[in-house]
């Protein structure tokens, strides 16, 4: 394991995909494959000083090659935007409304008017099981305003889809200012 | 409940997206990165520091399941911290191999020319070869003299025939008065096709170690004895190899064609049971995990072996003997099962990548035999490694 393509395979057939799949929640497929393998280009570079675990990096890598994209041809989309994009009937079929009190669309809805870094907050804890001190370094911010964004994201998405004991799902139209 | 709707929004395309997308820029990414240059191993930047506490055993498995641990001795290694999932979940052998089968599948499948095997081995040296050779010449030679005596004496020819078999027996069991082990390593590129020139390198970087002190002093006292034969070099033949000594029948070509389902390989490998000419010695615990040993280091499917490891998880009696260095110094997870003939199969796996880094045989508490898989793959070059 000590040569260092045998390591770079390892690292790429370990996280290859989960880089990408955050990758394709900010820009369409050719460009979040771009992104992808630009960044592992960047890890095999810097391989012998990669931090354990290395997906919190990479990430990072990956976020940061996106952010740069926002200027260019290809602008960073909204998170929201491209989870409704990449959605499909299958994903409507397996939502059991009874399960999640709301319907799909309305779950969409109410993310939507969050702040998109508070969802980004939500997709390193939930999807991706990052704790906070992971997550936070991919985001470049203190686990402390990570762990705000995360707890607000949660409570608003909570009251949006009324599982806070409120009386009736509501759906936020304005969006909530985001305190940076 | 908030967290688990927001998980539920998680597009099921999201993962066949990265999956495809894996697999075809796979090969020209490693290409593009191992032609370009690295920077040197520099002095740590100042960095957000990450609270690492993360097990690289978990991590390995987190890829395919949730956070895990493998318990066993040593102790488990702590999880990750997470805000957002629960205790790590403890897994036993089956569990184990069941998540192995996952990463197993996700390997893309490959193909070349020859298949290639590099192999440490370190097995118990029971007789030094040059006493050995020269004790059975001289037995042999003692026999041909008596055969030119009897000749036409069929019924003393018989019992001095059977007087030398059973001296030949003898001291194949005789045991060195000390006890050593040799290791060296096994390098082959076998050929795909049939007829054409296969290659073995054996006997390289040969090291003998002994049991302890004394038996070291006791080995000078006996004069030395070279107790492995030297390799010789490259050696190339087109014979075909026995890819699998208790099924006769697997072919390096014809694994290729395996089932790749766990219900159908579970039922060939029933069949293949009942044909084998082994299946008495080490009953079907041990079959099993030999010929799993063959087929894991034989160029078989992703899905074949995925299927193997969930054969392999529903058998009874497997331990997990949680995390351990292989004999290449390497960290991996240890399977082993007890065979009917009293000896212990001990197989370890590295936890990310699902793959056989090392097999073991021990006996009554002696390790006979542990070979190390040191790489394999396909290479379409005699002598170039994967």
């Amino acid at each position: 394991m000590d040569d260092p393509e045998e390591r770079f395979t390892d690292l790429y057939d370990r996280h290859y995909r989960s880089v990408l799949g955050y990758a394709l929640l900010r820009a369409d497929r050719d460009v979040a494959e771009d992104v992808s393998s630009e960044t592992f280009l960047v890890a095999w570079r810097r391989l012998a000083e990669l931090p354990e675990p290395p997906l919190p990096w990479l990430l990072g890598v990956a976020r940061n090659l996106l952010a740069k994209q926002r200027d260019s041809r290809h602008r960073r989309q909204a998170l929201v935007d491209r989870i409704t994009a990449l959605t499909t009937s299958r994903d409507h079929e397996a939502w059991d409304v009874a399960e999640h009190v709301v319907d799909r669309e309305t779950a969409l809805a109410a993310l939507s008017a969050l702040p998109e870094r508070d969802v980004e907050a939500m997709v390193f804890a939930t999807w991706y099981g990052l704790p906070p001190e992971q997550a936070a370094g991919v985001m470049g911010c203190s686990v402390r305003t990570y762990n705000v964004r995360l707890h607000r994201a949660r409570k608003r998405l909570a009251r949006a889809l009324g599982l806070d004991g409120g009386r009736h799902p509501r759906v936020l139209n304005t969006p909530l200012e985001d305190p940076r | 409940m908030t967290d688990r709707t927001f998980a539920r929004l998680k597009p099921e395309g999201l993962d066949e997206l990265a999956e495809d997308g894996y697999r075809r820029r796979r090969s020209g990414d490693l290409a593009r990165a191992f032609a370009t240059p690295r920077t040197e191993a520099a002095p740590l930047r100042r960095r957000r520091p990450y609270v690492l506490a993360a097990a690289t055993l978990a991590a390995g498995l987190a890829a395919v399941a949730a956070s895990v641990v493998v318990t066993g001795d040593p102790a488990p290694r702590p999880a990750p911290p997470s805000a957002s999932s629960a205790a790590p979940t403890v897994v036993d052998a089956r569990s184990f191999l069941l998540a192995a089968a996952t990463t197993a599948k996700r390997e893309p499948a490959e193909s070349g020319r020859y298949w290639y095997l590099n192999e440490r081995t370190l097995q118990k040296v029971h007789v030094a070869p040059g006493e050995y050779m020269a004790g059975l010449k001289e037995l042999s030679a003692r026999f041909e003299k008596k055969e030119k005596e009897l000749k036409g004496d069929q019924e003393r020819l018989e019992a001095a025939r059977e007087e030398f078999e059973r001296e030949v027996g003898e001291l194949k069991r005789q045991e060195l008065p000390y006890t050593a082990f040799a290791a060296d390593t096994t390098e082959s590129w076998r050929a795909m096709r049939p007829g054409e020139t296969s290659r073995s390198v054996r006997g390289q970087d040969v090291k003998v170690t002994f049991g302890s002190a004394e038996d070291e002093a006791a080995w000078r006292a006996a004069g030395s004895p070279e107790l492995v034969q030297p390799g010789a070099g490259p050696r190339d033949d087109a014979t075909p190899r026995v890819l699998s000594i208790d099924n006769p029948s697997l072919t390096l070509q014809n694994v290729r064609e395996l089932p790749t389902s766990k219900d159908e390989l579970r039922r060939r490998l029933d069949e293949l049971w009942k044909r084998s000419p082994n299946s008495a010695d080490v009953g079907k615990a041990g079959y099993l995990w030999q010929t799993g040993v063959d087929l894991m280091t034989a160029p078989i499917r992703p899905g074949t072996r995925s299927a193997l490891y969930q054969v392999l998880a529903d058998q009874p009696g497997i331990a997990s003997k949680g995390e351990v260095k292989d004999a290449l110094g390497r960290t991996g997870v240890a399977l082993s099962v007890s065979t009917a003939d009293g000896a212990d199969f001990r197989l370890v796996f590295d936890p990310g990548t699902a793959e056989l880094l090392e097999y073991d045989v021990v006996d009554k508490g002696v390790t006979q035999l542990r070979v190390a898989v040191a790489g394999m793959g396909f290479t379409d070059k005699l002598g170039e490694r994967p």
